[in-house]
């Protein structure tokens, strides 16, 4: 496998370098919110995480179409990359809902639609993982994935809108909230611009594992035709 | 004077008692936060212990490959 590229190596520290910045953000420069305290603060990487899993996502629904307009199996590769990444920070989307849920709705879990939704999301992209793990044919594999991945991406819409569609204790951060809304707030300048430079950190981090996890699926792939080579 | 000072004491509990002070939730921000860096800690141990299994892998085949030859 060629070493690692320059422009690669960057990103890897760029990355690393924004996230630790919106760490110190979210800690010392962003007020802490009046009345829900300190927990509001895991609000800016748990809107940051959800933005990424449903980008990955909708990568991989992009993949999927190349992929089977295109049968070249590279695709499948961006497009198993980009279903993992997204699972990754959905998980940490939800989870850390459901801390933040704890102290303001009094529950860790509640039969809320975007609760459910996100949940559905994730069980469905899981068994994507699954399912693969059980077709040996690497063209039969992509295909399905290709299929799989594009028909799944129906739940992504569903859950973000789920909020806007249905009657919902989950806040509307983007666009005007809901008064009915229990744990929303309103936010300060410093809040907004922490806000979206944490949205800015997560999509770099995204490109950065992407491409990683790409260089790990290529050497994979080069590994298993020196295993055929061999067999043969 | 001791009239006064009982007095601004006064005002000043009765400001604490009445002060809409935030929710003390320190501990699910650091729960948050520990999940957040633990999840991503995990996925990037994953990648790098995949890269180093391959690369195991390839050192393998590499020999049968030379052995075969």
């Amino acid at each position: 496998m060629p070493p690692k590229p320059l422009p690669l190596k960057i990103l890897d520290w760029a990355s690393l370098a924004m996230l630790a910045v919106a760490t110190y953000m979210v800690f010392f420069y962003a007020p802490m919110e009046r009345v829900m305290g300190n927990v509001q603060r895991v609000f800016y990487f748990h809107v940051a995480t959800g933005w990424v899993g449903f980008l990955s996502l909708f990568v991989a629904v992009i993949v999927g179409i190349i992929y089977l307009r295109t049968n070249n199996l590279k695709w499948d590769i961006v497009g198993l990359a980009a279903v993992e990444i997204g699972l990754m920070f959905s998980f940490i989307n939800i989870v850390t809902g459901s801390i933040w849920a704890r102290p303001i709705w009094n529950t860790w879990w509640t039969w809320d639609p975007r609760l459910v939704t996100a949940t559905i999301m994730e069980l469905i992209y899981f068994a994507y993982l699954m399912l693969r793990q059980g077709i040996e044919n690497p063209v039969r594999r992509a295909r399905f994935g290709a299929v799989y991945a594009i028909l799944g991406f129906v739940s992504v819409p569903i859950s973000f809108m789920s909020i806007r569609i249905w009657r919902t204790i989950h806040p509307v951060v983007i666009g005007s909230g809901s008064s009915e809304a229990q744990g929303s707030f309103d936010m300060t300048s410093q809040m907004l611009t922490v806000f979206l430079f944490s949205l800015l950190v997560f999509t770099v981090l995204f490109v950065d594992l992407l491409w990683n996890r790409i260089r790990l699926g290529q050497y994979g792939e080069k590994i298993e035709q020196l295993r055929l080579k061999l067999m043969v | 004077m001791v009239n006064n000072v009982n007095t601004v004491n006064m005002v000043d509990m009765v400001n604490i008692l009445l002060q809409e002070a935030p929710a003390e939730t320190t501990w699910y921000m650091v729960f948050g936060y520990t999940v957040i860096f633990g999840t991503m800690i995990f996925y990037l141990a994953s990648l790098i212990t995949r890269w180093r299994n391959l690369k195991k892998d390839q050192e393998v085949l590499e020999e049968l490959e030379k052995d075969q030859k």
